[in-house]
């Protein structure tokens, strides 16, 4: 499965958000704005779930904060880290 | 320290609410599910009485119900159950509300599902929401938010005892004028220990084997202090733990008593054995299940029989000495619904309509 729609599936399945479908998520969809209502539990879940799922670990806001803005955000930065 | 019970919700194997609970009664029966269950050692099919929640998305918004874990919905359920039977029963008005719930397991089964719970496992390989969900009192924190409610809210977890404790509490804190009402329960969710303990028993058949399976759910009543209008399931006379050095409570008038025989606890069936033979007994724990806080079931079947004023048949269906095995009717008996805890304690809680607490006289502890 492609990173982006491992996210995708991550962000429905693992925050509960079940009334969504991975089309509903656009790549650049703002994550933490008004259309999902995530929060910033769901931030720390999130950063979980990256290193459970991709096995990279989100270390702190300075890294987090730019990666978890959207998907192709967060994605970038895990193809990243893959790649070091 | 008498309560009145404007309203009983119920969800477990048998279904979602009272009436499902009245059906299971008559049909003695309550439909069982195939649970699959993997361990270190294999993985096989466990049955189980399950609570589905699912009726939850038509009274909570789903937003809400995000972050609550299994045991949360099953509790919550069972609170909505039972303030809209209020609702119906025009349970008088009160501006406070108390929320408490008995529960033996708590939540440890979403304990027991972290990620990694190995020893050599990293604590940051915890899910933060898995493990806010662990949190003892995560629960009623859940349903106090989402049911808007800003009174007292307690989670008790004394195994066995923990719904006569959460009524007995419940009475106090209406006794004390704490409160004006009080969203009160049991809940526990299927516990895959308890599936592998089960299975390790033996075969069908053999003298030993107790048919009860692992079950699931919740019951909550909604309590008052009495007014001058009587309530529909009547009032709870008395909740209390008794530490009888494993001697069981002596029958006493013409009651009925309920035992929780649940197949844990071997003192619960020798009660009902032994008291069968002189008093009336019920079984309804093949309707709900092994749990804990299956106390619950039996003083909302308890509620229904003072509503109705029909006690139903035993449905344990197995060593049937001295259990009923025909409706009565209820007549002016109180009923004991009974059981036992693993330390030697007994749990008990009396029902009784308004009538028989007036003639009987019966005195609270």
């Amino acid at each position: 499965m492609a990173i982006k729609d491992k996210i995708k599936e991550i962000i429905i399945q693992e925050l509960d958000l079940a009334d969504l479908h991975p089309q509903d998520i656009q790549d650049d969809d703002l994550l933490f704005g008004d259309k999902f209502g995530l929060d910033s539990i769901d931030a720390v879940e999130l950063v979980f779930q990256v290193k459970a799922n991709f096995g990279v670990e989100i270390r702190n806001m300075k890294e987090g904060r730019p990666a978890l803005q959207s998907v192709n955000a967060l994605a970038a930065f895990i193809e990243k880290r893959l790649a070091a | 320290m008498r309560a009145a019970i404007w309203g009983v919700g119920a969800v477990g194997g048998f279904g979602c609410g009272i009436a499902d609970l009245a059906s299971a009664l008559k049909q003695g029966a309550s439909p069982v599910k195939t649970v699959r269950i993997n361990t270190i050692e294999a993985s096989f099919d466990a049955p189980g009485l399950l609570a589905d929640t699912a009726p939850l998305a038509d009274r909570v918004d789903r937003r809400f119900l995000r972050r609550t874990e299994h045991l949360t919905r099953i509790a919550l359920l069972g609170c909505l159950l039972a303030s809209e039977d209020g609702r119906r029963h025009n349970a008088p008005e009160g501006n406070r509300r108390g929320i408490i719930l008995g529960t033996g397991y708590g939540s440890t089964c979403n304990a027991f599902d972290f990620k990694g719970l190995a020893a050599e496992s990293d604590i940051r390989q915890f899910s933060p929401i898995s493990f806010s969900n662990s949190v003892h009192n995560a629960a009623i924190a859940h349903i106090a938010t989402i049911l808007k409610e800003n009174g007292p809210g307690l989670a008790i977890n004394h195994f066995d005892m923990s719904v006569p404790l959460a009524l007995m509490t419940a009475c106090q804190w209406l006794d004390a004028g704490r409160v004006d009402s009080v969203l009160v329960g049991g809940a526990d969710e299927y516990s895959r220990i308890m599936a592998c303990h089960r299975r390790r028993l033996p075969a069908p058949g053999t003298p030993t084997t107790d048919p009860i399976i692992v079950g699931e759910g919740s019951a909550f009543f909604l309590l008052t202090r009495p007014t001058d209008r009587p309530p529909p399931y009547g009032y709870i006379e008395s909740a209390t733990t008794r530490v009888m050095n494993r001697q069981p409570p002596e029958p006493v008038g013409d009651a009925v008593y309920f035992v929780g025989v649940d197949g844990f606890n071997p003192a619960a069936d020798q009660h009902a054995r032994r008291i069968g033979k002189t008093a009336a007994v019920g079984v309804y724990s093949p309707l709900y299940g092994q749990l804990p806080a299956g106390t619950a079931f039996d003083v909302a079947v308890a509620a229904l029989s003072v509503k109705t004023g029909i006690v139903y048949p035993s449905v344990r269906g197995v060593s049937t000495v001295g259990e009923m095995k025909a409706a009565q009717n209820l007549g002016d008996r109180r009923i004991h619904c009974v059981k036992p805890g693993a330390a030697g304690e007994w749990g008990i809680v009396s029902l009784a309509d308004s009538l028989t607490c007036a003639t009987n006289g019966v005195k609270s502890d």
